[in-house]
């Protein structure tokens, strides 16, 4: 009589047995939800960040790779793919992913994390990318740009008065803004021409010789290269020289020199870059002509200490160029760009210093307690769909949650606190415990009278 | 006075052992996996209006903690501190205060699908309630009006259960069943003398099932609580064994993540004083969404009860709120605000008397 239902039981518990066994590791869980859904987005992105927090970060790229491509706007997703993509030393991957996470992710604190991450990242992989330049110089040999890929190295300051000297660095980057509004030109980033010029003074041991320049713009594939002089006139006087080179030979174009008061720099400059246009044969629109002669500063003393912010960025003295670019920012409130360069550098000197796994740990840290952290901790705990990441994905549910709701309901808590973690919504109330007296007794009844009399009759 | 309780002894020790143990597993497992929170709340409803305005106010300071031991195998501890008073026309007629019943509770998982439950009612709230308390004490119960705390005790009590679950197709099914033995307690002093209480075990028997509905989901269970008879001194009374219908369907809307649920609770008619006590039945739907604004969660909703006493209206609520979650550090904050307005109906002529309600809570999660 009882057999019949006893083997209905096993029937009903046996295809449960393998789900036990992969319950008990998290990876092989989240694994069979992805095969189980292999389009889930929830279900890839929990099973390569746990891929991830198992150090096996070429399976967790592929992963996430794969949540991204079925949802371009998961944060989660691309955090964990430049996580797994720095720890194996794909910068340009980390960067192009972190970037991605500053457009959709959801939590401030990480994204200024990642701000911070991103400029001690450009910096190390314009380094790399200037060792495997050098390193490959000979192939490189004979290959050049075009010539409307344009790069500008520092300037070279002449003069007594060396309080002067770090303009090198600011008038370059002016000139790099300027011609960068141009849409027919690509303008190299300063931060690429200053790593390899760097790397060729480290293979040269120190010696620089007037070719340098050229060689960098080679081994970074520009056509053409702007080469630069200021010069100190009396003690109130500049002059401003630059010049065309062309790589591929090392012509030298017409020298272009302006003249004029120390104070009247700004106005040097503009005069400067749309003569260099003009040699580049470049023909401006009335937008790019507009936002050339915009100025991003017209106080000579805030310029000066955000070049000196520049020098020291480049020396990798993060906390120095903070400290210039903040003062630059105080001379002059309306310099934007010397307080983002504040921001970020003053971030990339904790960042500097922190190994790429002391940086992820606090990208996670910051991580905790919010919508994106509870798919982090779904993860961990093997479940492909808690915490929504902020997406509206989430399908799949796991039995886990079946399971808990079911043990939730036949002990039930007294006291109900709603905490959940992730965005999805409240779960209804459990069933309250009975309070057997007053229910016994009809006094947990509204009443209408003033008073509530118990009753109870005694033997 | 503290009540003469079946086995106070061992709770205190119970839980005294437990507290002493919590550093330790904190330290074995990390402190990022253990969570405290607690949960200050106010909840006042009032209703009838002029000489006759009564009002149920309770404040509670709920504690809970819950401690992952492993994998497997975790735990969770709760209490509360509530102060609850009923006024007449303004002035208090009744009130009580003071710490409630300690609940532990430990779920082991047996692999994926099964999962062992056990709980245990410590009696560290109130007991022996003397006359003046026993209005404030008895209101807070109402099914209808769920109130945050909503007994001031019910004795030393033990659960056992065991939940299963399994996929059938794209459905996920539920099982469950537990049993909870209660002991002998004073609830109330009665003429100066204390009104031993024993109250009947609790037989819960649960079906659920869910499956995801496109990018949403939906759930829906069944819960029947089976009671035996309870003795007061030495009459006995049942109270109804109770159903419960839980539903629930979530889903998103441009990035909103939108959520209708409902849950209907269904007393059946008992025994009370030598007469027959009225069936009742609480039915309630929400309406809700959660979505982000910045890095802040939030969760309007709307809410509607009904209520039945023995097939005739005995009260209708309305309840808007709304929930949100900011993240501090190691803190999450969860402020939230709800006003309830509505009616309550008397149940032999259908007089009715308007309701109205505010509850407010500020719960903080540290991990």
């Amino acid at each position: 009589m009882w057999l019949r239902p006893l083997v209905l039981l096993l029937l009903l518990l046996a295809p449960a047995a393998d789900a036990q066994r992969a319950g008990r590791d998290p990876i092989a869980r989240l694994e069979a939800a992805r095969d189980r859904s292999p389009g889930s987005v929830s279900a890839l992105r929990a099973l390569g960040i746990a891929y991830y927090k198992a150090r096996r970060f070429e399976e967790a790229r592929t992963v996430l790779e794969g949540a991204r491509q079925r949802d371009a706007t998961d944060g989660v997703s691309a955090l964990y793919t430049g996580l797994a993509a720095e720890a194996m030393g794909d910068l340009t991957a980390a960067r192009r992913a972190y970037t991605t996470y500053l457009e959709v992710g959801k939590t401030a604190k990480v994204k200024d994390d990642i701000q911070a991450r991103l400029v001690v990242l450009a910096r190390n992989e314009a380094v790399a990318s200037a060792k495997a330049a050098v390193a490959n110089e000979a192939a490189l040999t004979g290959t050049t740009g075009s010539p409307l890929v344009v790069a500008v190295p520092p300037l070279v300051f002449s003069g007594s008065d060396s309080s002067l000297k770090p303009l090198e660095r600011g008038v370059a980057e002016l000139l790099i803004t300027d011609l960068s509004r141009s849409a027919q030109l690509t303008v190299v980033e300063r931060d690429r021409m200053q790593s390899i010029a760097d790397e060729i003074r480290l293979a040269e041991r120190g010696s620089v010789d007037s070719s340098t320049a050229v060689r960098a713009g080679r081994l970074i594939q520009a056509g053409t290269l702007v080469s630069g002089v200021i010069v100190q006139e009396g003690s109130d006087r500049l002059s401003l020289d630059a010049r065309l080179v062309a790589v591929a030979d090392g012509t030298l174009g017409t020298p272009s020199t302006v003249t004029d008061a120390l104070d009247a720099l700004f106005t040097m400059q503009k005069t400067l870059v749309f003569q260099l246009f003009d040699q580049l044969g470049v023909t401006l629109t009335p937008a790019e002509r507009q936002a050339i002669e915009r100025r991003p500063t017209s106080n000579l003393n805030a310029f000066l200490q955000y070049s000196r912010g520049l020098q020291a960025t480049d020396d990798g003295r993060f906390e120095d160029a903070a400290r210039f670019f903040n003062d630059a920012r105080s001379l002059d409130p309306g310099f934007s760009i010397a307080a983002v360069r504040a921001q970020s550098t003053q971030a990339a000197a904790q960042a500097a210093v922190q190994s790429v796994e002391v940086a992820a740990v606090a990208i996670e840290s910051n991580l905790k307690t919010t919508t994106e952290g509870a798919a982090v901790t779904a993860a961990m705990t093997g479940n492909p769909t808690a915490g929504s990441a902020g997406t509206s994905s989430g399908s799949n549910t796991p039995v886990s949650n079946t399971l808990n709701t079911a043990a939730q309901s036949v002990n039930p808590p007294a006291i109900s606190v709603q905490t959940t973690t992730s965005a999805a919504a409240p779960p209804p109330p459990t069933t309250p415990q009975r309070d057997a007296s007053t229910s016994t007794t009809g006094t947990d009844t509204p009443s209408r009278t003033g008073s509530v009399t118990i009753v109870i009759r005694r033997p | 006075m503290r009540a003469r309780i079946a086995a106070p002894r061992l709770a205190g020790v119970a839980l005294a052992a437990l507290m002493a143990a919590m550093p330790a597993v904190a330290a074995a497992q990390g402190r990022g996996e253990i969570a405290v929170i607690g949960a200050p709340t106010v909840t006042s409803f009032g209703y009838g209006s002029g000489a006759a305005k009564r009002s149920v106010s309770q404040s509670t300071m709920p504690f809970v903690v819950l401690l992952p031991i492993s994998e497997r195998f975790s735990m969770d501890l709760s209490t509360a501190f509530a102060s609850s008073a009923v006024a007449v026309n303004g002035a208090a007629v009744s009130s009580i205060s003071g710490l409630t019943d300690t609940q532990v509770r430990g779920n082991y998982a047996l692999g994926e699908s099964m999962l062992i439950t056990a709980g245990l009612n410590l009696p560290t709230g109130q007991y022996l309630i003397p006359a003046s308390q026993q209005e404030a004490a008895g209101q807070i119960g109402n099914d209808f009006l769920n109130y945050g705390v909503s007994t001031m005790g019910t004795g030393f009590a033990l659960t056992g259960g065991v939940a299963y679950a399994r996929p059938i197709g794209t459905w996920n099914l539920g099982l469950g069943s537990s049993l909870r033995k209660a002991t002998r307690f004073d609830a109330f002093e009665v003429d100066s003398a204390p009104l031993r209480f024993t109250p009947s075990d609790e037989l819960r028997l649960r079906v659920g099932v869910d499956r995801p509905i496109g990018d949403g989901q939906i759930e829906l269970g069944l819960s029947y609580s089976a009671f035996g008879v309870d003795v007061a001194d030495t009459t006995t009374y049942s109270t109804g064994d109770r159903i419960i219908a839980t539903a629930g369907w979530s889903f998103p809307v441009r990035g909103v993540r939108a959520y209708l649920s409902a849950w209907n609770l269904f007393r059946l008619a008992g025994e009370q004083l030598g007469g027959p006590a009225p069936g009742e039945n609480v039915f309630n739907i929400t309406g809700g969404a959660s979505f982000e604004v910045r890095e802040i969660l939030l969760q309007p909703t709307a809410e509607l009860r009904l209520w039945q006493v023995d097939g005739i209206q005995a009260g209708t609520l309305v309840n808007l709120g709304v929930r949100a979650r900011l993240g501090l550090g190691a803190f999450s904050v969860y402020p939230s605000v709800g006003l309830s307005t509505g009616s309550l109906f008397s149940t032999t002529d259908g007089t009715e008397l308007s309701l109205s309600g505010f509850r407010g809570s500020l719960t903080v999660r540290w991990r």
